[in-house]
């Protein structure tokens, strides 16, 4: 069922229509915030308190269709808030991509290609951190929320070509500063 | 072929080369310029490639937390319906001289102040823009849904020309104070204010360390310099949880015949104003709880838990309301003589639900010894480092298999061995007692200097 089916739906009473929708969405504002305020247990709060309010407010989205952006949008302003409103300390995404890896390819390796993966897998995850935030977001959101250009860009509120032109670039920044430290 | 350029530069440019060199046309270092153009492609190619297989072993959902997430908002969504304002339920509370006094303000208000207080007040503001609220302006939103939108004060502020909230004043009945789209609303209680919310009342407090979620049957009063926060739980069951932030005090007024009140954090005034019995009045300070007869209203003051102990882990629930009605739930079963009814339902709770969970039954006399126990055992276990300073004070229980689980999830969760076998905490002999609080003070000190490597988690 489409996004736009699910909050006629959930306009309609059907509670379980918007349940439909969280599972959809959720995680993927989830990590959206996560990004952005760089803490794991703020990010959760807002998080939460979108689908909260997105659920009051539900009669005021116009286009059902861009149900995953509108709550973004609720996530985002919350996010600039919560930034505004204190000096974040950030953290970085190695703490929140602790689970990071490959875990079947992991499974047949030897302890000293283990270790060697996991270091070339953390200096990944701390280029990608180092990343400015439009490039970190769009990138991290594409992998882990195996996102399209075109659903990305709709989420993001920019064009596919955007998401495309910022994928470039952020792939482009990482080859630079991994081979820099390959030496 | 003539070109200045050293290296093809454009997809075009290339074609052009390519064709340049079918035809003969390019000098040698022109060739040689194709071949390296055509050398980084495919090595472009191939170091793209493997950046993209990295990216993607390396960004993975936590497909467990992301369920928790989910699971967590669906248990939060509002019993309305979409879209819905919230359904007004009819105040639990009986008409009070108190609530009557309130009312018979409301109207006098109305006539000093004029009918148009008692229009729909819709308080708004740009986003960034803080929404000053003076107490007239609340008075005439008595019964109403107000909604503010950015930074919300209530404020008592004379030299603006507000009327000062005075203690005792009743501004808000039944309403609900709500943020639009994505402002944060911040209340303050200033000295003197007070609050009066019902069971269909509700206040989302979003602060830098969470949100803070009030709901139910209280009246909220900050008599601080300072003022703070507060929260209250209404504990199916019959029991109400009250604890405060700061220099505050809180007070629950109303027919609490029947009801349990427990006071977590600052002093909580409980006034009974049960119909056919006489206004009943006590001050219970922190650790203190209070049963009200059902039919008399009489009640006598017990201690009920530790007061240092259980402030500290109201305060850390005051950061994490989505906890809250799980913690309800796990009281429920409790009550209804379940043994700890919930390994699944600790699991459920996540890391810091199982450290507010073993302060809780560390704390309320709700639990017996064994439920604490398994409760450290299985923070530990399934839990994080959050549980460790909880753990730790499971240390100086007064019973040993309390204590001896404590020692068991701290060992597990760091990996010391800080006071050895966690069976040698089971003995009480006065000797042991004298070790373990070297122990327990070792345990303390490498909190203090260990805790940061933990909190990163």
């Amino acid at each position: 069922m489409n996004d736009d089916q699910l909050v006629d739906r959930a306009r309609g009473g059907d509670r379980t229509s918007y349940e439909e929708l969280v599972r959809r969405w959720g995680p993927r504002v989830l990590t959206f915030c996560e990004h952005r305020v760089r803490r794991r247990d703020i990010a959760e709060d807002i998080s939460q308190e979108a689908f909260i309010r997105g659920y009051r407010s539900l009669d005021r989205l116009r286009d059902a269709a861009r149900f995953g952006a509108w709550v973004r949008g609720i996530a985002e302003l919350a996010c600039r808030d919560w930034l505004r409103s204190r000096s974040a300390s950030e953290r970085s995404l190695s703490s929140i991509h602790e689970r990071g890896g490959d875990h079947f390819a992991r499974r047949e390796m030897s302890l000293e290609e283990r270790v060697e993966h996991d270091d070339e897998l953390r200096a990944l995850i701390e280029q990608v951190d180092a990343l400015p935030p439009e490039f970190r977001e769009t990138i991290v959101l594409y992998y882990t929320e195996e996102f399209t250009y075109e659903e990305l860009g709709a989420f993001l509120g920019v064009s596919a070509a955007t998401v495309n032109a910022r994928l470039t670039r952020a792939r482009a920044m990482l080859r630079k500063r991994l081979r820099k430290l390959e030496g | 072929m003539t070109g200045d350029s050293s290296r093809p530069h454009s997809r075009s440019q290339l074609d052009a080369w390519l064709n340049a060199e079918l035809d003969g046309e390019l000098t040698a270092s022109q060739r040689t310029s194709l071949e390296q153009a055509n050398q980084d492609v495919s090595d472009d190619r191939a170091e793209l490639r493997t950046i993209d297989h990295d990216l993607r072993g390396a960004l993975v959902r936590d497909g467990d937390r992301a369920q928790r997430f989910v699971d967590t908002v669906i248990s939060r969504l509002p019993a309305e319906a979409a879209g819905q304002p919230p359904n007004r339920i009819e105040p639990s509370l009986r008409v009070t001289p108190f609530v009557l006094g309130a009312a018979a303000g409301f109207v006098i208000a109305a006539c000093v102040f004029g009918p148009s207080f008692f229009a729909q007040k819709r308080l708004a503001s740009a986003p960034d823009q803080p929404t000053k609220i003076d107490a007239p302006s609340l008075k005439g939103a008595a019964g109403r849904a107000v909604r503010l939108r950015g930074k919300v004060a209530l404020g008592s502020t004379k030299s603006k020309g507000q009327q000062p909230l005075t203690a005792g004043q009743v501004f808000s009945e039944s309403s609900r104070i709500t943020t639009e789209d994505n402002a944060i609303c911040e209340i303050e209680l200033n000295n003197g204010m007070r609050i009066l919310l019902d069971r269909s009342s509700e206040i989302i407090v979003r602060s830098d360390s969470g949100v803070r979620h009030v709901r139910g049957r209280v009246t909220v009063s900050a008599h601080g310099s300072k003022g703070g926060g507060s929260i209250a739980l209404e504990l199916a069951g019959g029991s109400v949880a009250l604890g405060t932030a700061g220099d505050s005090s809180i007070e629950i007024r109303g027919d609490l015949r029947g009801q349990r009140v427990l006071a977590l954090g600052g002093q909580v005034r409980v006034v009974s104003n049960a119909m056919k019995a006489k206004s009943r009045e006590a001050t219970l300070d922190p650790g203190q709880a209070i049963s009200l007869d059902k039919r008399k209203g009489l009640y006598s003051v017990q201690r009920a838990v530790d007061p240092i102990v259980a402030t500290s882990w109201t305060h850390r629930l005051l950061d994490r309301a989505e906890l809250t009605p799980r913690i309800e739930q796990l009281v429920v079963a409790s009550n209804r003589g379940k043994r700890l009814p919930a390994e699944t339902l600790i699991r459920e709770l996540g890391p810091l639900g199982g450290e507010i969970l073993a302060g809780l039954t560390l704390t309320s006399d709700r639990f017996d010894d064994n439920v604490r126990g398994d409760t450290a055992e299985i923070a530990a276990e399934l839990v994080s480092a959050r549980a460790i300073p909880t753990l730790i004070e499971f240390l100086e229980h007064e019973n040993g298999s309390v204590r001896a689980s404590g020692q068991r999830g701290l060992i597990r969760l760091t990996g010391e061995r800080i006071g050895g076998d966690p069976d040698d905490w089971l003995n009480s002999s006065a000797t042991a007692m004298k070790t373990r609080s070297l122990h327990v003070d070792q345990w303390r000190q490498w909190w203090s200097e260990n805790h940061q490597r933990f909190e990163r988690d």
